[in-house]
């Protein structure tokens, strides 16, 4: 199994993780400040690492920072600062994703899976065939009617898989509610209910490790839906 | 209004309307009692006489009042006039149209001397009806010779020239000359009767008219025709009485003369050319035609209309008239009694028993009567007609109390003065007790004005609005009330009682239909005199009371204004040294300037320097005024400016001048106390927030912990109770322990306005549908039925779409908090003139005894109890949201429903 370096100054919070974590079956390196989590790093193979952002000694930023000099691991930084700017910040300096403190544990153990598939499985896939589509970690083929999520497939009604597809054969663009009602069912939308945003919530909550903070499938307020490229 | 106050209102007015009732009926009985003391009765001349009763006469009897000799001296004098019709048109007492009329003789009846040696007799029928028809002119035109012949073919004889005694020139005689007669005439003894038979006069009249004819005829044979009859011409053009006209018409003078049309001939069937002879009698016969027509005409209507009005039946006043002709009497009378078998004294008598009577005497001038018609009065009457009554001529007139013929003037007389004067007391008492009624009520009510009970039972005085018109509008108004009342007066009932002799000079006659008009009209003019009298008195009486008689006048206005322009200077009085002593130099300077310039005026330089002079002060000082203004308008910009939150403007104050440098520093002053004010406000918030922030953060770490533990105890899956119970408690508590600090630092930043708003054009009717979707299963959960209405399908905003998704977020959060499980929710978005509304509408499942105010605070939750989920932040960061975004947000609570309201302007660009 993957071996993942949880490092926060909180020693419950690390404790708490590496009990979640080793029940899935990681193997779990503890570090308290960034300085032990980056000589953690030369020493031990470290699969996946998650780190907070105010550390003493060396915080979570500059640790980031300096490890992507060197590596390309997968890095979740989890982090009590919930402002935007924080996780604009957080992501664009090498994080792979970002998780709020308080934290839902399952959560935390889906984005560690999801973030070790792709880390993994990372271009082992064959996106050939015009019957399939990708998005980052998301993969509908149209052939076998299959989606996969970092490679776990997922079941989705013969509605939500139309909106999918036809979200994904649109990727980057946004859809209005009628857009996609008119798409799918070739039908005027006069008096199309809340269906298709039912659907779509359906459809986040199956695809989506934390459906308020879509990776796929997002809501664009009060204009419509959309799949970006990734 | 208290029911207290709204009573005695109510009283006042209707005091008030029985104060005005009462003088509209004491102006109801005046009015009648003058109306009904005007006696109206047909006249011979006029078609209607009117007299006046004086309703105060003391008289007890009609007989004795001054109306009665009035309307008796006015039968007397009809009854005169009617007797000269009479006699002009009746013979034996009947109408005779086959009277002749002497046209020359009745023209001058009056004078009984004429210039018209002829005449000619009508038949009286012919006349009148010539006189109805009118009479007619016709033209003729002749020439100069038909003219002279247009009577006769001698009228050029040789018989009518003769010669002037004195010049021995030929002249020309209308009538054939009749010099020759008066010397045959003379030369004849004074005793002998001439006659054409006289053969010694005919002699001698032939011998002189011979020697005569010798005479002339010398002189003669001189003049050609035409001459003999421009002669002619001229002399009976200048004795006609008639207009003729001189007209050119083919190179020939022709004479122009309007003529007579003969619709009628004389009595032996002659027209009136042929009964002239002549152009110089023909004139004058016409103008006696025409005036006889005319006169008889007028006095033949008159006749003939109103004959009957003095008879017995239609009068009871009974008369004779004799009149004194050449052989005898002639008796008029209405009478059927053959007064001529009576002696003078019996007649006499018969007269004196009737009642009210009169003789008069025309030769004695003697007027004997018990009414009070004296004999002057007599003689004017007589004077008009004194040829229908020469001396010898008597009237007897008599009129019998008891008035047996009704409707007679003499009748509607009596009953007026029955009517009025004999009741005249009942109308003054009535009267008297109406304006008595008034005054007590006009003291009461004065007494009364204003004074109102206050809630604690005290008089007070109080005033309405036309208590506060200034005094001097209110006199004003009362004068012109006034005046519009006086003329009223004068229009109504002064002219039509006072003047009635003229009554058709105006417009209001009070008779028959117009009766009842004027009573309504005196009414009217009653209450609405008292009316207008009394409003203006009251609040007179008011205002005394109140004290504001003064306060509120003009006058009073005016006095505490120039008192206060005094009172300013006074206080201001070293701005009025610097301003008003430099303006007074500078027009004395400047008058002082214009005079030495004036006294100047014959050096043309001097003068022209001082104007020079004057004018570059004047310059001087406006330039002077011009910067002052000019740097206080930019004061005054820079303070508005400031007021509109520009803080960091500054003037320019060491340019200024004067005070105005003094004004801009301290402008300038104000401006950085403000600035830094604000910085501070917003640096204070700005902390306020990041501290909030910061400790939340610190919260967040342990509470991550506490969290993460809890879950990890309840994966123990620890089944015995109470341990169970405690950590589902432990794990309720932190989730909300979470969502407070979340809230909490998201309300604080929204309050101090430290967000960044990501302004875009967002349908908001799709992003309600996009929420409606994310929440239908939690309203599910609760069992609510969510309503959802789009009035608009497009309905674009400016916003920040994920805050404005927070904002649906959290009004949805509401209901699934709060709602009453099993209700419906409505949702409605629709558009309306430029604005975007969107409404939801629940029913709370909790009583909401709040105000939709303390609703909106932080910390404020419908149940006061906060025991349930919720931070209590949600409808305080909804409606900073909003508000931040530029939309409105308002909540409306009627018992359990609970509504929300969100409006924003309609976006009209495009994409953004």
């Amino acid at each position: 199994m993957a071996n993942i370096l949880v490092c926060d100054d909180d020693k419950e919070i690390v404790e708490a993780i590496e009990i979640y974590l080793s029940q899935e079956g990681y193997q779990i390196f503890k570090a308290y400040d960034g300085k032990q989590a980056l000589e953690i790093l030369e020493k031990e193979e470290i699969h996946l690492l998650i780190m907070d952002i105010m550390m003493p000694r060396l915080d979570g930023i500059r640790a980031t920072l300096k490890i992507r000099k060197s590596s390309s691991i997968p890095i979740i930084i989890l982090s009590a600062r919930s402002e935007d700017t924080d996780k604009i910040l957080g992501l664009n300096i090498g994080a792979d994703d970002y998780i709020t403190k308080p934290f839902n544990p399952l959560e935390l153990v889906a984005r560690v899976k999801s973030n070790l598939r792709r880390y993994t499985s990372l271009g082992s896939l064959n996106p050939e065939g015009r019957s399939i589509y990708q998005s980052g970690g998301l993969v509908i083929n149209d052939g076998t009617k299959e989606v996969t999520v970092d490679g776990e497939s997922v079941r989705l009604t013969p509605i939500e898989y139309n909106i999918l597809l036809f979200l994904m054969k649109n990727q980057g663009k946004v859809f209005s509610i009628n857009e996609i009602y008119e798409g799918i069912w070739n039908e005027d939308a006069i008096g199309a209910d809340n269906t298709v945003a039912v659907h779509i919530h359906h459809i986040r909550e199956k695809i989506e490790i934390n459906p308020k903070e879509p990776r796929y499938l997002k809501v664009v307020w009060g204009v419509g839906y959309k799949i970006d490229k990734q | 209004m208290s029911s207290k106050r709204r009573k005695n209102f109510i009283k006042r007015i209707l005091l008030g309307l029985v104060q005005h009732m009462a003088m509209a009926l004491a102006a109801l009985v005046v009015v009648m009692v003058f109306e009904g003391s005007v006696i109206r009765v047909k006249n011979l001349q006029e078609d209607e006489k009117q007299f006046r009763l004086n309703p105060f006469d003391s008289a007890r009897y009609f007989e004795e009042t001054d109306i009665y000799t009035e309307m008796f001296y006015n039968a007397v004098s009809d009854i005169a006039t009617l007797v000269v019709f009479k006699s002009q048109f009746e013979t034996d007492g009947v109408y005779d149209g086959d009277r002749l009329v002497d046209v020359t003789g009745f023209v001058n009846r009056r004078e009984q001397v004429s210039d018209c040696p002829i005449t000619a007799y009508y038949r009286l029928e012919d006349l009148v009806k010539w006189g109805k028809a009118g009479a007619e002119m016709y033209q003729k035109s002749l020439t100069k010779k038909e003219f002279v012949n247009y009577f006769n073919d001698n009228l050029m004889d040789i018989s009518h020239f003769y010669l002037d005694p004195e010049t021995e020139a030929l002249r020309y005689s209308g009538t054939a000359f009749s010099g020759p007669q008066e010397q045959a005439r003379q030369m004849l003894p004074a005793d002998v009767v001439v006659t054409d038979e006289n053969e010694a006069y005919w002699d001698l009249y032939m011998d002189t008219q011979l020697q005569r004819l010798e005479e002339v005829y010398g002189n003669y044979q001189q003049y050609n025709e035409d001459q003999l009859v421009e002669m002619a011409f001229s002399y009976t053009a200048s004795h006609m009485d008639k207009p003729i006209a001189l007209e050119e018409k083919n190179g020939e003078d022709m004479v122009v003369i309007q003529l007579l049309v003969p619709r009628y001939n004389t009595e032996d069937g002659k027209q009136l050319q042929q009964a002239a002879g002549d152009w110089i009698n023909y004139s004058k016969l016409e103008i006696n035609v025409v005036e006889t027509l005319e006169s008889l005409t007028n006095n033949y209507e008159i006749y003939e209309s109103r004959n009957e009005l003095y008879t017995s039946e239609n009068t009871n006043l009974r008369y004779l008239y004799r009149v004194k002709t050449e052989d005898g009497f002639q008796d008029y009378s209405n009478l059927d009694l053959d007064f001529t078998v009576y002696r003078q004294e019996d007649i006499d008598t018969y007269f004196q028993n009737i009642g009210s009577y009169l003789i008069y005497s025309v030769e004695d001038i003697i007027c004997e009567s018990n009414v009070n018609i004296t004999d002057e009065d007599m003689m004017a009457i007589i004077e008009t007609h004194d040829y229908v009554y020469p001396p010898g001529s008597f009237f007897w007139v008599g009129i019998p109390d008891e008035y047996s013929v009704v409707g007679d003037q003499f009748w509607v007389g009596r009953q007026a003065f029955d009517r009025v004067v004999l009741h005249v007391r009942d109308y003054v008492a009535m009267v008297s007790i109406c304006l008595l009624i008034w005054l007590l009520l006009w003291c009461f009510l004065t007494f009364t004005a204003g004074r109102q009970e206050d809630r604690r039972g005290q008089i007070v005085i109080r005033i309405n609005g036309f208590d506060k018109i200034y005094t001097e509008f209110v006199l004003l108004l009362g004068a012109g009330l006034v005046y519009l009342g006086r003329y009223c007066l004068d229009f109504f009932l002064i002219n039509t009682t006072d003047q009635l002799s003229r009554t058709e000079d105006y417009l209001l006659v009070l008779s028959g239909p117009l009766k009842w008009a004027a009573y309504s009209i005196g009414a009217a003019f009653g209450f609405l005199a008292s009316m207008f009298f009394c409003i203006i008195w009251y609040s007179f009486v008011r205002r005394i009371k109140y004290g504001n008689l003064w306060t509120d006048s003009l006058l009073h206005w005016l006095f505490h204004k120039v008192y206060r322009g005094i009172s300013m200077i006074l206080y201001h009085k070293s701005t009025a040294v610097r301003t008003l002593i430099p303006y007074n130099l500078y027009l004395m300077a400047n008058l002082f300037g214009i005079a030495m310039a004036f006294f100047e005026r014959e050096k043309t330089s001097s003068m022209a320097a001082m104007i020079f002079f004057v004018l570059v002060f004047d310059a001087m000082i406006g330039v002077v005024l011009f910067r002052k203004n000019a740097e206080m308008g930019e004061i005054v910009e820079a303070i508005k400016r400031i007021r509109q939150g520009e803080v960091e403007y500054q003037l320019e104050s060491e340019r200024m001048h004067g005070e105005n440098q003094e004004i801009a520093e301290a402008v300038n002053n104000i401006g950085e106390g403000i600035r830094n004010a604000v910085a501070t406000s917003v640096k204070d918030e700005r902390l306020k927030s990041d501290l909030i922030t910061n400790v939340s953060h610190d919260i967040k770490t342990p509470l991550t912990s506490i969290i993460n533990y809890v879950d990890l105890l309840k994966r123990e899956h620890i089944e015995q109770e109470p341990a169970k119970g405690y950590i589902e408690i432990l794990d309720t508590k932190t989730q909300r322990l979470k969502q407070l600090t979340d809230d909490l630092v998201e309300a604080s930043k929204i309050s101090s306005g430290n967000i960044v708003l990501r302004k875009e054009r967002i349908n908001l009717t799709e992003l309600l549908s996009q929420s409606v979707g994310e929440f239908m299963e939690k309203f599910e959960e609760k069992n609510l039925t969510l309503v959802y209405e789009q009035k608009s399908r497009d309905a674009f905003i400016l916003a920040d779409s994920r805050r404005m998704w927070r904002v649906v977020e959290n009004l949805f959060n509401n209901i699934y908090k709060y709602a009453l499980p099993g209700t419906r929710v409505y949702l409605e978005i629709w558009k309306k003139a430029g604005v975007v509304e969107m409404s939801i509408k629940n029913i709370s499942s909790q009583q909401l005894n709040i105000s939709p105010e303390e609703l909106t605070e932080r910390f404020i939750r419908g149940d006061e109890s906060r025991t349930t989920e919720g931070s209590g932040l949600g409808l305080s960061i909804t409606k900073n949201l909003v508000e931040l975004q530029g939309g409105s947000f308002e909540i409306l609570l009627d018992g359990d429903l609970f509504k929300t309201m969100i409006r924003f302007g309609e976006f009209q660009g495009g994409h953004s």
